[in-house]
């Protein structure tokens, strides 16, 4: 890798720190260079680490800098936002498809979860209505058969909800399933 | 063979550096090589954050028709350069204790 190149990377990784910022770290491997040599870029370059761990170490100090400025101003924070993401942006596509792809599963897994929680409560609720209406009709047969009904509506709400959770699950489970798979496939691609 | 060093002992090493001249990126690196194998892109965020913690004040020189940084030590970093040194001994001799045998406890 010559100077040039090097200097070029780097600058990839830093183009969208405010310009002062990316100004002086650039400077500050430019005259790095200048110093060691013109022969000397090589070991230069050994001697500094990549671009990209010389990019982490800038744009993880600066995040650093602007979570700790305590009294930062609405701009400056959404400015912090902005660089968690480019710092973000620069993890390798494995890392983040990696936790995406966690993040959505236990997704998945909570609603599907809940689902069943909803479903079983709505159950058992119905069962209870019906019964208290039998057992009531035998000396208040009105509100039996009102509780009766209580219980044939909530049977009713459970074969709905059956219904329209499997139509949902069903239509989550195909966009996650081809997501995750171009995740994966990305993935394997940059590592 | 290297003993790791944290950024707060390099942040030391660099201030122990320009409180005897003011220097600059390249020079700075080439002093703490002997004792340190980090990479000297490291040394940038850490005279970076030494300047926004007012310890050193840049300046600017032309070498050879072009710009070198100097770092300069400014009043807190020496106050903190002494501090530290005197951590320093106190650390050095307790470690040397403990190297040298468990002869003072």
């Amino acid at each position: 890798m010559s100077r040039e190149a090097y200097l070029k990377e780097l600058a990839g990784y830093l183009k969208k720190l405010p310009k002062d910022e990316y100004q002086k770290a650039m400077e500050y491997f430019e005259e790095y260079f200048a110093e060691a040599g013109p022969g000397q870029e090589a070991e230069a370059i050994q001697s500094l680490g990549t671009p990209r761990e010389a990019a982490d170490g800038i744009l993880g100090e600066i995040t650093l800098r602007r979570i700790r400025s305590a009294d930062a101003t609405k701009g400056q924070r959404f400015s912090t936002l902005k660089i968690v993401l480019i710092t973000l942006a620069a993890v390798p596509t494995t890392l983040i498809g990696s936790v995406l792809l966690l993040v959505a599963a236990v997704t998945v897994f909570l609603l599907l979860l809940t689902a069943i929680l909803v479903l079983l409560a709505f159950t058992i609720a119905g069962i209870a209505s019906a019964a208290v209406g039998i057992w009531m009709l035998t000396f208040a047969p009105a509100s039996g058969i009102a509780m009766l009904g209580v219980g044939l509506i909530l049977t009713g709400v459970i074969l709905l909800l059956s219904w329209f959770f499997t139509y949902v699950i069903k239509g989550i489970y195909k966009p996650a399933a081809i997501a995750a798979e171009k995740l994966i496939h990305r993935g394997g691609h940059t590592a | 063979m290297f003993f790791s060093i944290s950024a707060d002992m390099l942040q030391f090493l660099v201030l122990s550096v320009i409180e005897q001249e003011d220097s600059y990126g390249y020079q700075i690196s080439q002093r703490l090589k002997p004792v340190s194998n980090a990479k000297d892109s490291t040394l940038y965020p850490i005279l970076k954050r030494m300047q926004d913690e007012g310890l050193v004040q840049v300046y600017d020189r032309q070498i050879q028709g072009r710009n070198r940084r100097y770092y300069r030590i400014t009043g807190s970093g020496k106050e903190l350069c002494r501090q530290k040194k005197r951590d320093w001994e106190a650390w050095k001799e307790a470690m040397e204790q403990i190297l040298q045998g468990g002869m003072y406890i």
